[in-house]
């Protein structure tokens, strides 16, 4: 037996949701009417799709969950260290990835840390790699860029009395004094909700790098030669003139270019609209979700 | 980018290029029509990387390339010490795997590729454990996989001796119970392998991989030797000696499980030769 699982075991966890991979999985999808994106890893559309499947509708619990699950592969993470003298700080561990810049502010940003309780380790004993997990902070600043980059993001800019005692020194999240279990790791998700009750709309604004699709736009006024607006305006999908309708001659070529163009009109740009979709249907009814992709600098 | 026939980016390929070949470097294009040697393929062992194979054979290999021909090939395993199995000649397979399907062939010792020149199937003759290099040849003309397979002791099957138990006691069976299996020696016999067979068969379809304890572990200790961890998860939990135990790292060549961990704590040596089932139920999907 080479693999451990028999294949009764197999074909059971391929009707799972939570157990089920590859294919099964994006088959599961399309049974509770989220298709799945090709970009998306098998673990973090089973998060994403075990919150469309088994989470209440309309709660904001779901909505996040989906959200989470949906893009947990693309989560940032540093080394970091926490400052008990100043607590709204964290410090990137030098030599770690690369320093914080404006596209991490206004993000949200969680952090995970092995507190003092949990120590000490005891050999053997089956643990969770983090035994504490904070809640969602916001990014609110830099501290002292060079350059457009920093070593320190502040989760709050100004020093309040609820900060000075939030101050990773006593209770759940009490820093070790013991050097080596000081590290902690900063997550930062790529996408920000706004709610707007008062317009029943639930906005994401996602990194734009994340969602990306062949890009199909029309332009205004139409046919204008998209050069005489910029320059480096990339090329849009284009209607395949199949059958030479116009007569040129000689006859435009049936197939488009997949790198140069003309990009044919079947590379639309669904992929984001997709995921809106999926995310607008877990919002209740009449409450309208959209996923809009920014860059955050 | 292209790189058919006539192309100006390198690397072209095609007949009359002045590009060393990408091969060895050296030769120029092989031309049109040309087969590339043998020995420049890039042949690799399908499935993942790092997978081990049973020393009672019956597993089917098979060599991913891009093969100049159908066949007929010879392929053969050298271990580590240089020896060759089978001993006095080309080896392979008895059965040979063609278009899908198992074929038995007049000549057992050659193997053929399908009908896409792709996939070189070979079924693995009972072997002692070892590091193996892989040579193929054809019409003189060989390559060699070093270190490409590793054979591992095999896996024990609960399967088999509840099919053995079914026979009258008089019938050479072979073990009726874990405990009264051989160490080393591969089953044979006609009903031996048989139930054998029907056993593994059970196993795939609805089984979970088990072993013995391969060494005594003792209160304290943090490792647990197999005697085999061949089908075993990276990580994940087993049942020993009645008592659910989770593993954080495994060692398939030395069949020793770390980190280990019992649900409830431990007082006595557990002796070698326990029964111990890989809790499968437990493997997290990825």
């Amino acid at each position: 037996m080479l693999q451990p699982l028999s294949r009764v075991e197999e074909a059971l966890r391929d009707t799972l949701a939570h157990k089920a991979s590859g294919r099964a999985l994006t088959r599961l999808g399309r049974f509770f009417g989220a298709r799945r994106l090709e970009n998306f890893i098998d673990g973090a559309w089973r998060r994403a799709l075990r919150a469309v499947a088994y989470g209440a509708r309309a709660t904001p619990g779901t909505t996040g969950d989906f959200l989470e699950g949906a893009f947990s592969a693309s989560n940032l993470e540093w080394g970091v260290t926490l400052d008990p003298a100043a607590p709204q700080n964290v410090t990137r561990v030098s030599g770690d990835v690369a320093a914080f810049t404006c596209e991490h502010v206004g993000k949200l940003a969680r952090v995970k840390l092995l507190p003092a309780s949990a120590l000490p380790l005891e050999s053997g004993l089956p643990a969770r790699l983090w035994p504490r997990v904070s809640g969602l902070f916001l990014v609110e600043a830099l501290v002292s860029p060079v350059g457009g980059a920093s070593q320190v993001i502040k989760l709050c800019p100004v020093d309040t009395a609820q900060w000075r005692r939030a101050d990773w020194s006593t209770g759940a999240f009490e820093v070790s004094t013991n050097a080596l279990y000081q590290g902690a790791t900063l997550e930062i998700l790529p996408w920000f909700p706004i709610d707007s009750a008062s317009a029943a709309k639930v906005t994401v604004y996602l990194d734009g790098s994340i969602v990306t699709g062949p890009p199909t736009y029309l332009l205004d006024p139409g046919g204008v030669d998209r050069t005489s607006i910029d320059a480096n305006l990339p090329r849009g999908g284009i209607v395949m003139d199949e059958f030479n309708l116009d007569g040129d001659d000689p006859a435009p070529t049936p197939d488009g270019d997949q790198i140069n163009g003309p990009h044919p009109i079947y590379l639309t740009g669904e992929a984001q609209q997709r995921v809106s979709r999926i995310f607008d249907g877990l919002l209740a009814s009449g409450v309208k979700g959209e996923i809009v992709t920014r860059d955050w600098c | 980018m292209p790189q058919g026939f006539g192309s100006n980016q390198a690397p072209d390929w095609g007949f009359g290029d002045v590009e060393p070949s990408p091969w060895d470097g050296v030769v120029r294009s092989w031309g049109f029509g040309d087969v590339a040697p043998l020995a420049t393929l890039p042949v690799s062992i399908e499935g993942e990387a790092g997978q081990v194979f049973p020393d009672d054979g019956g597993e089917i290999v098979t060599l991913i390339a891009p093969w100049p021909a159908v066949g007929p090939y010879r392929v053969r395993l050298i271990a580590s010490g240089g020896a060759a199995f089978p001993t006095g000649g080309f080896c392979t397979a008895p059965l040979v795997v063609r278009l899908g399907a198992i074929v038995a062939r007049d000549n057992p010792q050659v193997c053929f590729t399908g009908a896409a020149r792709r996939r070189l199937s070979f079924i693995l003759p009972p072997l002692p454990v070892d590091l193996y290099s892989v040579e193929v040849t054809r019409n003189g003309e060989v390559t060699t996989l070093f270190n490409a397979l590793r054979v591992v002791f095999r896996q024990r099957c609960i399967e088999d001796y509840r099919i053995r138990s079914a026979f009258p006691g008089n019938y050479t069976t072979g073990p009726r119970a874990l405990s009264l299996e051989r160490t080393t020696r591969p089953p044979h016999g006609p009903l031996e392998a048989l139930t054998r067979s029907f056993g593994q068969n059970a196993q795939q379809l609805a089984g979970r991989p088990v072993t013995r304890l391969g060494a005594d572990w003792t209160p304290g200790d943090v490792t647990v030797t197999l005697e085999s961890a061949l089908g075993w998860p990276t990580s994940g939990a087993f049942w020993l000696a009645g008592v659910r135990w989770t593993y954080e790292g495994i060692n398939t060549t030395t069949g020793t499980l770390s980190d280990v961990w019992p649900s409830s704590r431990q007082f006595v040596t557990i002796a070698e030769g326990q029964e111990v089932v890989c809790d499968a139920s437990a493997v997290e999907p990825s």
